[in-house]
């Protein structure tokens, strides 16, 4: 959606405002680029349409700061770091832009998945686990229910089976066989009705 | 919608049981949008608008009670299945506007709600606190609103907590986050209250904010919609409403577009999408704070209390660096609160929140930045949520979209520097080498002996980092049109069968998280206009 210039624009804030040393030196410019445009798609209507003025008064503005009349794309880093922050502290307009610019290369550049692993961060290899291991706690709690449920069904008249697999399931959590569910039925889990009723005073 | 196979989605040989959720009665309306024969046309009994806290149940009863009930979201139907835990493509899903939303003041506050079939309750921390008795005394006895007493309400706080399956945090889900919070509070001598959640089994993935994919949240989304689905409700989704259809001082129905995935009419390909009118006996508003009054003005709904009154109950951010490994992504997100500075309107809480939505609010970027972010891991993401006592509008700008303003009040100004304080010195409490300050002026203070860079600030309204996701009262109770724009039972004032069912209905800013009163005033509400809906009926 951005202009052979925009983009030009967008890759050297991105070369300036990224964060640097260490595993924070991965080459992923491009690909925090790519993650910016497809971001872009989803901003309201009067954010994206002004976006592409914003970049170009980024570039032709240094000299309003007195960075004369050389254009921001033809910055060496140092010069172009201290323009940034005249952006940042002019307050109104030019520092929400600058604001939105830094947002979007920040969020792109910690949440690539190179960086993630470099930081240690393992939020969707956590997920799997904690999806299967819900599953396994939930699974262990119905089938010995239904296993006692089926039981006293034979002994009881249909009408009461619900109730009797009511009672069931809690005899389930205490006799679950799973690791899972042991650990899950140890804590003592119990509703928290009266302490959410109790809570509402605070 | 019948299941299908979510591309992307984990196979798992267990799946947990709201994977097998079905929602009948669902379309999509980028497919109808897509052969804009002239408008589509759509009947009902009730046109329920918004699928969130308050949507979603008003619906559900509604239907209950026998009438045909189709429900409008102008987000997506995105399955438990489908959610990930990358926030980009969460904002994207799951967020009005990517989530970049904010309130035009001084200081700006960044705002985010959901735009998707069950609105904010899927991108929510999943807290379910009744309305505080002080906020109930106020409404019955100074605003004079009918039936909003504790006593009154009780049923219908048992009926929502019941819907929310509310439960206490499961101990083995408690992250390394959780237990320095609460030790931070014990060395104070503070109590610390257990948050009540709404959930079932939650397992601590520490992911409300962008859609739980483990299914323990019981947002709209696994309850209230199905169940409406299930009864006979329909669900047409992407449809945005533009206007509240009216004749003769009666609401007859509203008139509206469809959007795609972005919130567009406007295709990437090229051409626009369709438009759609649906005429109803009874039209229900549940757009949230800020798009309800932004549909009553484009429907020429203006004067008295429209869009005024405002509140944000905005949040400063306070991050404690340990020298510690806490691994705030461990744990469950935010199981405990401090109500203690209720009284002041201070709520102190914490989030375990992803590295590119923290990076954004830590100042600076480059090199600086970095060094900062490195300390990921040792970080815990705490905050004040404050009870603001300065009004805000809701504004149509001239997109002819809802805008909002807020001022921040003196008092609330000091009531931020408090709870930012409180929040530093629990964090110092909890054993933090250093503290990030909301603050442009004052970014880090190293040492307890510090705080008292805080009370040193000049009480300046800019250069304060503030962000709210509890907007609320922009069309709010009141006994008359000077007071309010609903009665007591969410009816607008002077036009009849338009209602409102969303947070905007909320008579004052309440100051902890309103996820429940949304619901009970719905359910409340609800059962009210069922009773109108049938007397008219008989007449």
């Amino acid at each position: 959606m951005l202009g052979k210039t925009s983009t030009k624009i967008l890759m050297h804030a991105i070369a300036v405002m990224r964060p640097r040393g260490g595993f924070f030196d991965a080459e992923i410019d491009g690909d925090v680029a790519r993650s910016i445009l497809s971001f872009l798609e989803y901003l309201p209507a009067p954010t994206r349409l002004t976006f592409p003025l914003g970049l170009r008064l980024v570039e032709y503005g240094p000299f309003l700061f007195r960075e004369g009349l050389r254009r921001f794309t033809s910055m060496d880093d140092e010069t172009a770091t201290r323009y940034i922050h005249h952006w940042e502290r002019a307050g109104g307009a030019p520092a929400m832009l600058y604001q939105g610019v830094r947002a979007l290369v920040l969020v792109c550049f910690y949440q690539h998945p190179k960086i993630l692993e470099a930081m240690e961060v393992d939020w969707q290899g956590r997920a799997d686990e904690r999806v299967a291991y819900r599953a396994a706690v939930l699974r262990a709690r119905v089938k010995p229910a239904k296993a006692a449920a089926g039981a006293a069904a034979t002994t009881q008249a249909p009408a009461k089976t619900e109730a009797a697999s009511s009672e069931a399931v809690a005899t389930a959590d205490v006799a679950a066989t799973t690791e899972a569910a042991a650990a899950d039925d140890a804590a003592g889990q119990s509703h928290a009705g009266a302490d959410a009723s109790s809570g509402g005073e605070g | 919608m019948r299941k299908r196979a979510t591309p992307g989605a984990p196979q798992l040989a267990a799946r947990p049981p709201e994977y097998d959720l079905e929602y009948p009665n669902v379309e999509d309306g980028r497919s109808l949008g897509r052969h804009p024969r002239g408008r589509h046309e759509f009947g009902a009994d009730v046109v329920v608008v918004g699928s969130g806290a308050g949507g979603a149940p008003a619906a559900r009863a509604l239907r209950d009670a026998g009438f045909d009930v189709l429900l409008l979201e102008e987000g997506g139907l995105h399955l438990t299945e489908s959610f990930r835990t990358d926030p980009i493509t969460s904002l994207q899903r799951l967020y009005r506007d990517a989530g970049t939303s904010s309130i035009l003041g001084r200081p700006p506050i960044m705002f985010a709600e959901g735009r998707c079939v069950g609105g904010s309750t899927v991108i929510n921390g999943g807290m379910s606190w009744r309305t505080p008795e002080h906020a109930l005394d106020h409404w019955s006895r100074e605003l004079g609103l009918e039936a909003t007493d504790s006593k009154s309400m009780e049923p219908w706080f048992d009926e929502a907590q019941s819907i929310l399956h509310v439960e206490q945090q499961h101990p083995d889900t408690l992250g390394r986050n959780d237990e320095l919070f609460v030790a931070g509070a014990n060395q104070l001598g503070w109590k610390v209250e257990t948050n009540p959640r709404n959930m079932h089994r939650c397992v601590g993935l520490n992911n409300c904010g962008f859609g739980c994919p483990t299914g323990a949240k019981r947002s709209m989304l696994v309850t209230e919609i199905p169940r409406a689905l299930g009864a006979g409700a329909r669900l047409l989704t992407y449809a945005k409403v533009d206007r509240v259809l009216m004749r003769g001082g009666r609401a007859t129905g509203v008139r509206g577009h469809f959007v795609d995935e972005r919130g567009s009419s406007r295709r990437l390909s090229g051409g626009r999408l369709g438009s759609f009118e649906v005429r109803a006996r009874l039209v229900v508003l549940a757009a949230g704070a800020r798009h309800t009054p932004g549909i009553l003005m484009r429907s020429m709904v203006f004067g008295g209390q429209v869009g005024k009154g405002l509140h944000t109950h905005p949040n400063a951010k306070v991050v404690g660096v340990f020298d510690e490994r806490v691994n705030p992504w461990i744990g469950a997100h935010q199981s405990h609160q401090i109500h203690q500075f209720l009284g002041d309107g201070i709520l102190i809480g914490y989030a375990g929140v992803p590295p590119g939505i923290l990076a954004t609010g830590i100042p600076g970027f480059g090199r600086a930045h970095a060094e900062r972010m490195a300390q990921f891991n040792h970080m815990i993401t705490a905050a004040c949520l404050i009870e603001d006592t300065g009004e805000g509008r809701v504004i149509l700008g001239p997109d002819l979209q809802p805008w909002m303003t807020f001022r921040l009040s003196p008092r609330d100004v000091e009531t931020v520097h408090r709870g930012v304080r409180l929040a530093a010195e629990q964090m110092f409490a909890a054993g933090a080498r250093s503290v990030l300050l909301p603050f442009g002026d004052l970014s880090e203070i190293h040492g307890a002996d510090q705080l008292v860079e805080i009370d040193r600030r000049p009480r300046k309204r800019h250069n304060i980092e503030l962000m709210t996701v509890h907007i609320m009262s922009s069309a709010r109770m009141g006994r008359d049109k000077a007071a309010g724009v609903v009665d007591a039972w969410g009816r607008v004032h002077g036009i009849d069968a338009l209602t409102i069912a969303d947070a905007s209905i909320i008579p004052s800013s309440i100051g902890v998280n309103p996820q429940e009163t949304i619901v009970a005033l719905a359910l409340r509400c609800a059962e009210r206009w069922a009773g109108d809906l049938a007397r008219r009926s008989a007449t």
